[in-house]
């Protein structure tokens, strides 16, 4: 038996940081749903027998009558390999869900209860759903529960596993918290999970991960699972990239650039040949002639291929403020006073810039 | 720190050229042309060198490159030894142009290198070793002739040389113009909340334009959320009732098709039975059947023939020809005779009531004799006034029995007249004329006198009690007698009316018994016996009657039955010889003719069989073949089986099954199922809108976001560009309140000498850093509004006072002027120089100069090795 397991898509899904360019926020729920087709077709190529969905396939809150049709289509046209989707906690079942109202082809299996159902793939072989009910507070799926029933039996939902909270970012919520020993326990020979978007591969359970990127800085090999159950109970697990987004870091040091112009010319450079959503982290000492605001670098034209850009900067100021405080001047006297003021570092750095560009006669006064 | 030497090894016309300087003031002359002024850009380059910066080089250092690059394009090198104040001597070598041979080395301590302690944008830059940097050396150390000239010209110009000097030691803007440039750019780039076209504002509403497309946004999608909801519970009723209609149709075909199936069985079996086809008909005899069967039932219907038993009818007719007779007149009392009779009953119980109460008889002769009651009672009490006691009760004794004659003899006159009441009328107002009128006589006829004499002469008493009591005795008897008339007369009365109510009712009877005796009595008893006779004769004579009617019924009963046997029986016979069967008694013939029946029977129920099932194929196939009808019925069956296939399977098992589905009238499944289609499609469409509205949440939440970022950048700006001009303000007001004593203090030291006495004190406004100076003679003036000459003395002595400040403490910064005393008068460049000699004392001053004034001066003045002379040739 081989099935293709994802998670955590998170169709329709707000990129706000894209917010000024909104083009490049749709480029990005498209790009969702390209990965979610490539998914598709990895599971016809690979002829898998089931998909599996663990959850947040899109957003409850977000979702669109556009997304639901793409989803009924996609699916319907994998007919006759069954579908299972397992609702989450951002895509939770309830009476106005899609899972609930839209027409599911045949071939969709939704689990609908918040208590772990039996769907039998074949003889001997039963896989395990649930659903989240509503968007928090989702008791363990496992607490309690037994297959109690013989052959092979896999689980299939979205939960926490509460060994792993501490390595995940710091707002993920415990929903449908379990221990990894509950799974062996409940007479499970696997789990196929969602909510984790790290992924984590564990003797008992899958996190195969956000499959397309959410967030800069995402680490490990994110994918659909390709997981071949043998007679045995055991599971042979293979991830395939199937993003259609390229996320990548770049740092760019301003430092040989004496205008706004080079700085420019140097992040488009940068840029070229990059592919995706770039998240551009400004370093080095920035000159004083420099006017350089912000819009200018997170406006700057995209080569071909970049579809958006993130601004960072951890800028050095190429002002000598030990030696300018040393300075019996207002100017000195006015970055003493500024530095002697505890004000956070970034805001100070803008304070002592602005001054010195205003006593230095200049008019660029908004700092990056 | 002084510059001890300068080394231009390639700069502009210099090759490997040096220049000796001397620790306190050292004129350079030289006419144009002999290198000055690369010269004073040389002490400048080697010193504080050039910043190697990334990028473009900025137009200064461009044209500064221009100028001083070696004219034979060697490597542009140059380099000075200073003296620091701490003694340190230091060798700062510049490379102009690769920025690779550049260092500071401690020459004392063997070339060590230091330039770290001077490294500036790439470059060692001597002047940090002052506590300035190669900017504010060249603004503070460095005083050129043009600035002069713009002290000289421009009346605030002093004051901007001061403010500006204080603001950042440079020649850029002063505090005040950089507070300005703040202002301006918050004004510009933010703006405030209430101006619109400011982008503060306009941010402003783009956040609360993209927090209303969210809110618009979110709604919908809410609203789409809820519509599609709505659209899943009536796609969910629509199935169900479709599932039910069509499991009703799968019911009603499935029924079809098996009836179908039977009806096709049913024909194949007829078809086989009728192969040879159409049975023949056989209804020759059917008139005849009809007939026998009508002569079978008339006869066996025949009515019976009953013998009459009794008295024959004539003897009936006889006997109640005399009852009718006898019963002729009242059966019963006429209502005239009855009224007649109650009325004479009452009037007889009224008569016999009245003689029950008959009153007891008067006395026959009355106490008193003629005298009333009364009188006798007027007598008495006249006697007892009179004395005597005797009272005369005899006058008028006799009027009270004369009244009542009198009033009997009116009642008799009355009921002569068949009046009554008239006569009791009568003799009552008698009796009373009679009496009343009594007393009235008797007081006024009698005298009182004489009383007892008339007394005695009526037979009276003469004595009043007696009389009193004689009184009462007469009007007790008095009492009776009017008691008894009254009696009477009403007896009397009684009588009259009974006797006439008993003539109206002997009338009455008489009316139809005329012979009846007249004692009414005994009329009334005959009556009433004939009444009661001829009732009884009467009622003999109706069931008389009745028994004659039922005879003669009877015996006519008895003629038509006969008659009528007589017909069927003839019918019998008629039908027996048509069907030729001997005429025989009619059982007989009933027998042979029912046998003839039996038989025609069984043959018509052999030859119906065969046409009902001809007809009933015939039926079966209206009209079609029995290939077509099975055709059909393999269609209607193999509907029910795509109509079944509809269906659940329990629903398909159970109508397989024939088990009823409890399943509502069709008509209503219909209906219900086309509503429930309708509101599916209504709510399908109300999606189909609500679907077109909805807008992406993400993307408004996105525009929201940048909208808000965007406000917050806004705000941050403004933020800090307060906090900026804040401590900007603040940092102004401390270093003009430190830096205007300072500056005033320098000025007062040097001012009296250097303005040979005429000004001898000044005053720095801390705020503004506005110079006045006082005079001789005691008043204050603006040392702008000075003389050009002491103007430019007291700039000088302002610029050495700043370097002075700005110089980090326990150096002394070494003044390089260029051609300062240009634009002077011979007076005004001795002053001039005099006073920079006598700041030589304590800073190195390097005056070139190209005025042989100068060149006169120096030579006078300057003495070795403090100072220095040197005279540059033209090149």
């Amino acid at each position: 038996m081989k099935i293709v397991h994802f998670s955590d898509l998170h169709l329709d899904a707000s990129f706000a940081w894209l917010g000024a360019r909104s083009d490049g926020a749709r480029a990005r729920r498209d790009a969702q749903r390209r990965t979610l087709e490539t998914i598709a077709r990895l599971a016809q190529e690979e002829r898998a027998d089931a998909l599996f969905s663990g959850g947040d396939l899109f957003e409850h809150d977000l979702v669109t009558p556009d997304t639901v049709s793409f989803l009924l289509g996609l699916f319907a046209r994998l007919a006759p390999l069954p579908v299972f989707l397992a609702p989450g906690n951002h895509d939770w079942l309830s009476p106005r869900s899609p899972y609930a109202t839209a027409d599911w082809p045949e071939n969709v299996h939704i689990f609908r209860s918040d208590r772990l159902e039996p769907v039998v793939l074949q003889e001997g072989l039963t896989l395990w759903g649930a659903a989240h009910l509503a968007p928090a507070n989702t008791d363990s799926f496992l607490e309690g529960f037994q297959v109690g029933r013989g052959g092979i039996n896999l689980a299939l939902f979205h939960g926490a596993d509460m060994e792993a909270l501490p390595y995940e970012s710091s707002g993920k919520a415990p929903h449908a918290p379990f221990h990894a020993p509950q799974i062996a326990a409940a007479g499970l020979h696997h789990a196929f999970l969602g909510h984790y978007h790290r992924p984590r591969d564990r003797e008992m359970y899958t996190y195969p991960g956000n499959p397309e990127p959410l967030e800069f800085g995402e680490e490990g090999i994110r994918g659909a699972l390709i997981a071949t159950i043998h007679p045995d109970g055991q599971i042979t697990r293979e991830r395939r990239r199937v993003a259609e987004t390229e996320v990548g870091d770049l740092e760019v040091d301003l430092t040989p650039c004496a205008s706004r112009h080079e700085v420019l010319e140097l992040v488009r450079t940068e840029l070229s040949g990059r592919r995706g959503f770039m998240r551009l982290t400004l370093v080095g000492e920035l000159q004083e002639s420099v006017d350089l605001r912000s819009s200018d670098v997170s406006g700057v034209e995209l080569p071909s291929g970049v579809l958006g850009i993130q601004v960072r900067e951890h800028l050095r100021s190429a002002y000598d403020f030990p030696s300018i405080a040393a300075e019996p001047t207002v100017r000195g006297e006015f970055v003493r006073r500024v530095q002697g003021a505890q004000l956070p570092p970034d805001e100070e750095r803008r304070v002592l810039l602005i001054g010195l560009r205003a006593l230095g006669g200049r008019s660029d006064l908004e700092i990056l | 720190m002084w510059i001890r030497r300068l080394r231009a090894e390639a700069f502009g016309p210099f090759v490997n050229q040096v220049l000796d300087l001397a620790p306190g003031m050292t004129v350079i002359y030289g006419p144009n042309e002999s290198g000055k002024s690369s010269w004073h850009a040389a002490l400048y380059a080697g010193l504080c060198g050039m910043r190697r910066a990334r990028g473009a080089p900025r137009t200064e250092d461009r044209v500064f490159a221009e100028r001083h690059r070696p004219w034979d394009g060697t490597k542009w090198l140059c380099s000075v030894e200073v003296e620091l104040a701490d003694g340190r001597l230091i060798e700062v070598r510049q490379d102009l142009d690769g920025q690779v041979d550049c260092r500071a080395v401690d020459l004392g301590m063997g070339g060590r290198d230091v330039s770290a302690e001077c490294m500036n944008e790439g470059a060692p830059d001597g002047a940090l070793f002052l506590g300035l940097d190669r900017r504010s050396f060249l603004a503070t150390a460095c005083i050129r002739q043009s600035q002069i000239l713009s002290v000289r010209e421009s009346a605030s110009s002093l004051q901007d040389v001061l403010q500006r000097a204080a603001a950042s030691a440079r020649d850029q803007s002063t505090a005040g113009e950089a507070l300005r440039l703040i202002e301006s750019f918050e004004r510009d780039e933010v703006g405030s909340d209430r101006a619109p076209s400011r982008p503060f504002r306009t941010a402003q509403a783009a956040r609360d334009e993209a927090r209303q497309r969210l809110r618009v946004a979110e709604t919908h999608h809410v609203q789409y959320l809820e519509i599609a909801a709505r659209v899943d519970q009536a796609r969910l009723a629509a199935e169900l009732a479709a599932q039910k209609l069509t499991a009703s149709e799968a019911a009603a075909l499935a029924a079809q098709a098996r009836e179908a199936e039977r009806r096709v069985e049913e024909a194949r079996d007829l078809a086989r039975a009728y192969a040879d086809g159409a049975p023949s008909g056989d209804v020759a005899d059917a008139e005849m059947a009809r007939q026998v069967a009508t002569a079978i039932a008339g006869w066996e219907s025949r009515p019976a023939v009953h013998e009459v038993d009794g008295d024959p009818a004539a003897l009936l007719q006889n006997r109640l020809e005399v009852l009718e007779r006898a019963a002729s007149g009242d059966r019963s009392v006429r209502p005239t005779v009855a009224a007649a009779r109650e009325a004479h009953r009452a009037a007889r119980a009224l008569v016999e009531a009245h003689a029950a109460g008959e009153p007891p008889a008067p006395p026959p002769v009355l106490p008193g004799g003629e005298t009333g009651a009364n009188e006798l009672f007027a007598l008495a009490d006249r006697l007892a006034q009179s004395g005597t006691g005797h009272s005369s009760w005899v006058t008028g004794r006799w009027r009270l029995p004369g009244a009542i004659g009198v009033g009997l003899l009116a009642f008799g006159a009355g009921l002569l007249l068949d009046q009554l009441l008239l006569g009791i009328a009568v003799a009552a107002i008698a009796t009373i004329l009679g009496v009343v009128p009594l007393p009235r006589q008797r007081a006024s006829e009698r005298p009182v006198d004489g009383l007892d004499e008339e007394l005695r002469r009526r037979g009276l008493p003469v004595a009043a009690q007696a009389l009193r009591e004689l009184a009462r005795e007469r009007d007790t008897a008095e009492a009776t007698a009017r008691t008894r008339a009254s009696w009477e007369t009403r007896r009397v009365h009684l009588s009259v009316e009974e006797r006439a109510a008993a003539d109206r009712l002997l009338a009455a009877i008489r009316e139809g018994e005329p012979d009846v005796d007249s004692d009414i009595d005994l009329a009334l008893v005959t009556y009433e016996q004939r009444c009661q006779a001829r009732a009884e004769a009467y009622s003999e004579a109706e069931r008389l009657r009745h028994r004659l009617d039922e005879r003669q019924r009877r015996d006519l009963e008895r003629v038509e039955a006969e008659t009528a046997v007589a017909h069927r029986r003839d019918a019998l016979m008629v039908v027996g010889r048509a069907l030729n069967i001997p005429e025989q008694d009619p059982d007989a013939m009933i027998e042979a003719l029912h046998s003839w029946e039996s038989e025609r029977t069984e043959r018509m129920a052999v030859t119906d069989a065969r046409r009902a099932g001809w007809a009933r194929l015939q039926a079966l196939l209206s009209g079609s073949t029995l290939a077509e009808l099975e055709d059909s019925a393999s269609r209607t069956a193999a509907e029910a089986v795509r109509a079944l296939n509809l269906v659940s399977s329990d629903v398909r098992a159970a109508i397989s099954a024939g088990q009823s589905l409890d399943l509502a009238a069709r008509d209503d499944l219909q209906l219900a199922e086309r509503e429930a289609r309708d509101t599916l499609t209504r709510l399908e469409t109300e999606l189909l809108l609500a679907g077109e509205r909805v807008e992406s949440v993400a993307a408004a939440q996105e525009q929201l976001s940048a909208a808000e970022a965007e406000c917050a950048r806004l705000e941050g700006l403004r933020r800090t560009l307060r906090t900026a001009q804040n401590f900007l303000s603040e940092a102004v007001e401390q270093v003009h309140r430190t830096i205007a004593p300072v500056l005033q203090a320098s000025l007062n030291a040097r001012l009296s000498v250097v303005t040979n006495n005429r000004y001898q004190e000044s005053l720095v406004d801390p705020e503004t850093l506005a110079v006045r100076v006082r005079a001789a003679s005691g008043s204050w003036r603006e040392a702008d509004r000075l003389s050009q000459g002491t103007t430019e003395q007291v700039y000088l002595l302002l610029r050495i006072a700043l370097a002075e400040h700005l110089t980090k403490e326990g150096e002394a910064t070494p003044l390089i002027l260029d051609d300062v005393t240009v634009q002077s008068d011979g007076v005004r460049t001795a002053r001039i120089l005099e006073t920079l000699h006598d700041v030589a004392r304590h800073h190195q001053v390097i005056l070139l100069s190209q005025e042989d004034d100068v060149l006169d001066w120096a030579r006078r003045e300057l003495a070795e090795p403090r100072d220095r002379l040197i005279e540059l040739a033209a090149t």
